[in-house]
């Protein structure tokens, strides 16, 4: 559905290389600390700065070969920008209606009244979770088969946050249909996504299923004892605590049964995350 | 697509409902005072010119650039609209400043006497230096954002009021046009839309190089 091999981007003080694939039918987390690079990848995939070197395809085809038919597939939500601020929700509709052949008008004014959005105010008026909620409607509302969304939670209160996931995974039940996102909230990916990619720096430091990371992944805390003594062959990553060492691992139960005595934490985005970035391998 | 945009930018033009209520007010000030009509020419030709050009900086307002082109809108249809669009709001703009000024003019100083006729043919002009104004605008604000481009915008502004007072004034040119150069006013409008698809070649150039 989307996949970017090898792509690179280079900034005065960051580099983009990153190869990631959201495969159809799956939904895809990315993850990562602020300037990780999420937002950059996120432009590159959509073709909004060109790639230094690497291959971005979309349903098959090179980004710079895309024609508007295809966009008419894709869903986007950007963290950094939306519609011309000047414009009113009672306008999209007429706009949105022109651009896009499937577009849903009860749909997407069904969803902006239940979401509470005024029709009659400036977009640049509304605050970041009533804008969050607006290109989330609009994004859903043409029958794209992929959703592109940047921090589509940013801004929102928890109600909203549930309703907006729940509408993620009522516009997965149709198939064929793929979406890749980001979020700070790892509580928003955990309940959501097929796989996670984490970033930092501009490289993928892990990719996995997240079935497997919640369910094989763990926090060891062990003294500097228990960490000289043990087989270190499935350890991926160390951070030195007061008590001796956290420890990161993909085979959590191989530890807990081979030594009883050390604590095992379930592993968790945040935690597999605050290890891969600060641990040291 | 082009429906949608033209959509969008008509409602974009309602942003600037307060201004255009203040075009006409300010038009009656360059007319009644002055009894002629060359200072409302070099007027209504900024504005008009101006116009369409705007809207660009409400569609880059708060980087929305970037969303905009996760539409289905490629960078040269987006750059089609916008010329299609600033040259048919231009003449809009332009007839219906142009014929209040006109009115406001017949009424205040009917001792002037300026056929509709007249009128008619100032406006033409005034239509192609607006066009030429809009060749120069699109890609200036294209490249270098709205930021950048308000210090354009006064700047044409100004120029533009001189060329209009200038032409208006220069009897060598009427003498041209007098003395058997009507082949100004064909080669005029030719030349003025050479420029037009040049800027517009330009324009689409600066777009699919600009990153977001």
């Amino acid at each position: 559905m989307l996949r970017l091999e090898n792509v690179k981007k280079k900034y005065k003080d960051f580099e983009l290389d990153i190869t990631m694939e959201v495969k159809p039918g799956c939904v895809t987390g990315l993850i990562g600390r602020n300037g990780a690079g999420k937002t950059t990848a996120f432009k590159a995939a959509l073709g909004l700065i060109r790639a230094a070197g690497g291959e971005i395809t979309v349903f098959g085809k090179p980004i710079s070969g895309l024609s508007a038919k295809d966009r008419e597939k894709m869903g986007v939500v950007l963290s950094d920008s939306g519609f011309s601020g000047y414009l009113k929700v009672k306008d999209l509709a007429a706009i949105l209606g022109n651009l896009y052949s499937r577009f849903d008008e009860g749909y997407f004014t069904g969803k902006c009244e239940s979401f509470g959005l005024p029709f009659d105010k400036r977009i640049k008026d509304f605050s970041t979770g009533m804008r969050r909620k607006l290109h989330v409607a609009a994004a859903l509302s043409h029958h794209a088969e992929l959703l592109i969304m940047d921090e589509p939670t940013a801004g929102m209160d928890v109600i909203a946050r549930e309703e907006l996931l729940d509408m993620i995974r009522e516009y997965m039940e149709t198939e064929g249909r793929s979406v890749l996102l980001s979020s700070h909230i790892s509580g928003d990916l955990e309940g959501l996504c097929d796989d996670i990619y984490l970033i930092d720096e501009g490289k993928v430091l892990l990719h996995e299923d997240t079935d497997v990371l919640l369910d094989t992944y763990g926090i060891l805390k062990v003294t500097k004892e228990q960490y000289e003594a043990m087989d270190k062959s499935f350890l991926m990553c160390r951070r030195k605590e007061e008590f001796g060492y956290s420890c990161l691992t993909k085979e959590k139960q191989f530890y807990a049964e081979n030594y009883p005595d050390v604590v095992v934490e379930k592993g968790s985005i945040d935690g597999v995350m605050t290890m891969m970035i600060r641990g040291e391998r | 697509m082009m429906k949608g945009l033209l959509i969008k930018d008509l409602k974009l033009m309602r942003a600037q409902i307060v201004f255009f209520a203040l075009v006409p007010v300010v038009g009656a000030v360059f007319v009644v005072p002055a009894g002629e009509m060359s200072m409302g020419f070099g007027y209504i030709t900024a504005i008009s010119g101006l116009i369409g050009v705007t809207t660009i900086n409400y569609d880059s307002y708060d980087n929305g650039f970037a969303y905009l082109f996760t539409l289905p809108i490629s960078r040269r249809g987006y750059v089609k609209e916008k010329y299609i669009f600033a040259t048919l709001s231009s003449v809009a703009v332009m007839m219906a400043i142009g014929l209040f000024m006109w009115a406001l003019m017949a009424v205040s100083h009917p001792e002037a006497a300026y056929a509709f006729a007249d009128f008619l043919g100032d406006m033409e002009d005034s239509y192609l230096i607006a066009l030429t104004a809009v060749a120069f605008m699109l890609p200036v604000f294209l490249k270098f954002g709205a930021e950048k481009s308000r210090f354009v915008i006064l700047i044409i502004a100004g120029i533009f009021m001189g060329v209009m007072i200038g032409v208006s004034q220069a009897e060598a040119l009427r003498d041209i046009e007098l003395s058997g150069g009507h082949w100004v006013r064909v080669i005029t409008p030719v030349l003025c839309l050479a420029w037009l698809c040049a800027s517009y070649l330009i324009s689409v150039r600066i777009m699919e190089k600009k990153e977001f």
